[in-house]
């Protein structure tokens, strides 16, 4: 075969495949699950997206809390529920728990500003964290971004989106045509929270180092079993034991999600082929070596 | 404990407002707490209806994977849509997306290289055709992916969009003999990285 045989014919299999990846993944895909709304056009997908926003108040599994800042290198291995199965753990009906509406919420036009005020009634999440998410459906363990905010056990804790997070919502994740890009908001309480006993969904390894510059370097080796195609990876959270504030770190080897985005205190991630995820941790010296206090590995 | 209540604010679209509405008595998933206020500016609603399939398509073949695709469509289309006051006035703001979507692909390209390795290996299962022939089409695939930027958007676009050189110099902003030098080192490139993988003739 000679360059200029190969070149039509490759440009002629992409184009197939093009019909054939695109129709069969995205549009074709959304078409057949949300023909009524396509038929009326894109507004109403983006309505419909808006209608499906998730909010949800759960109360998941707690990370192990090691009590003794670990010396450098050592090993922790925690593992709470994967993000799926901790939405799962919804409240118990009757918990008083009540998300108000925000204000300034718009989704549909695909960017979130101003805050959601999540008034969790005192006694029922004492001492946990609250975690928002903004996630596709169909992908839990990509989630769009996160943003923590201190809760250290106040009702009507109100929860900003930061700037920056609006910035990732609005370049990141939109909703066009297909509900697989259905965002959902996921607001989850007392993912930090200590003493809840939870089954580990599986072992993983984390190791942190903190070098001479202060900087901790914390890698986690993912079980094989993550399917990170499917925008899998772990996740880890950081708790600072000093002042309850918390970061999270959740990235998948081919689906980055740059660390930094999600939190300014992660400086740069790798992911080697071996699907480790290896992550900085920047602060001062004091809190990356709370930071290893408490973390949670999870799957996604 | 889920919190029921929505609300449909559109501000151009009365339409979509009941249509929001019944889809708000039909979705369990609304049963939340949020207020949704949706802006639907319908102008944009049409453009992306009418060039994210095609946007979609360029990206497929630039990145080898419909999910960066998806993802990279999104944004693109995402920052047309901030700034649509502007790009909604452009004469081709089908080429402004697309220029937009190929940036964005090719400002991945060090983290894509790292993907497409793993990546790889999954592709024999996506490829359409005989498997044997199917593998060269790959090859010649990644081979263009591994091309510099300009060059490998300018043979994107003329392989999967079959532009002429004109096209391509209005959609990049660069001068058609420069469209030509690119293509042309491209295809030599290609050339001598495919003859050397013995995938064509000599």
């Amino acid at each position: 075969m000679n360059f200029d045989e190969l070149e039509r014919t490759a440009a002629r299999h992409m184009r197939a495949q093009i019909d054939q990846a695109v129709s069969d993944d995205f549009a074709l895909a959304g078409e057949r699950r949300s023909i009524r709304s396509l038929s009326v056009g894109l507004a109403i997908v983006t309505l419909s997206v808006a209608m499906l926003v998730v909010v949800q108040l759960t109360r998941s599994g707690a990370p192990v809390v090691v009590t003794e800042p670990p010396a450098a290198d050592t090993t922790i291995a925690t593992d709470p529920s994967p993000a799926s199965d901790t939405l799962a753990a919804i409240l118990p009906d009757g918990t008083p728990i009540t998300i108000t509406a925000p204000r300034t919420l718009m989704l549909g036009s695909w960017e979130v500003r101003g805050s959601v005020a999540a008034r969790i009634d005192e006694g029922v999440n004492a001492g946990c964290g609250v975690r928002l998410e903004l996630r596709p459906n169909d992908r839990p363990g990509l989630p769009l971004g996160a943003v923590i905010e201190t809760f250290e056990g106040r009702p009507g804790v109100q929860v900003t989106l930061r700037d920056s997070l609006d910035q990732d919502l609005a370049t990141s994740f939109l909703v066009f045509t297909s509900e697989r890009w259905l965002m959902a908001l996921a607001i989850s309480v007392g993912d930090a929270c200590p003493a809840t006993e939870m089954t580990p969904q599986w072992a993983t390894h984390l190791s942190l180092v903190t070098d001479a510059a202060g900087i901790a370097h914390v890698q986690v080796d993912a079980p094989a079993s993550i399917d990170s195609r499917s925008g899998g990876g772990p996740s880890i959270v950081f708790r600072n034991a000093t002042d309850q504030s918390i970061a999270v770190a959740r990235r998948s080897c081919l689906v980055d999600q740059p660390l930094s985005e999600i939190a300014e205190s992660f400086i740069a991630s790798t992911c080697d082929d071996s699907g480790s995820l290896v992550a900085q941790f920047r602060g001062p010296r004091d809190f990356v070596e709370n930071a290893s206090t408490a973390v949670t590995v999870s799957s996604p | 404990m889920r919190v029921y209540g929505v609300t449909c604010v559109a501000v151009e679209d009365a339409h979509s407002i009941r249509t929001c509405m019944r889809h708000h008595e039909r979705s369990d998933l609304a049963r939340t707490g949020v207020q949704a206020h949706v802006l639907v500016p319908s102008e944009f609603d049409r453009f992306v209806r009418e060039h994210q399939r095609a946007l979609r398509g360029l990206l497929y073949a630039v990145t080898g994977s419909s999910q960066d695709a998806d993802d990279l469509a999104q944004e693109a289309f995402a920052r047309a849509y901030k700034s649509w006051t502007s790009v909604g006035q452009l004469d081709r703001p089908d080429a402004w997306i697309r220029r937009v979507g190929l940036n964005l692909a090719y400002s991945r390209g060090r983290r894509l290289k790292v993907e497409l390795r793993a990546r790889a290996r999954s592709w024999s299962s996506d490829s359409v055709g005989d498997s044997t022939t199917s593998v060269e089409y790959i090859g010649f695939w990644e081979e263009v992916r591994r091309l510099p930027k300009r060059q490998g958007q300018v043979l994107a676009l003329r392989y999967v969009e079959d532009m002429s050189i004109r096209e391509i110099s209005a959609l990049l902003g660069i001068a058609e003999g420069t469209v030509k030098a690119l293509s042309s080192q491209a295809r030599a490139r290609l050339a001598d990285r495919l003859r050397r993988r013995g995938w064509i003739d000599s």
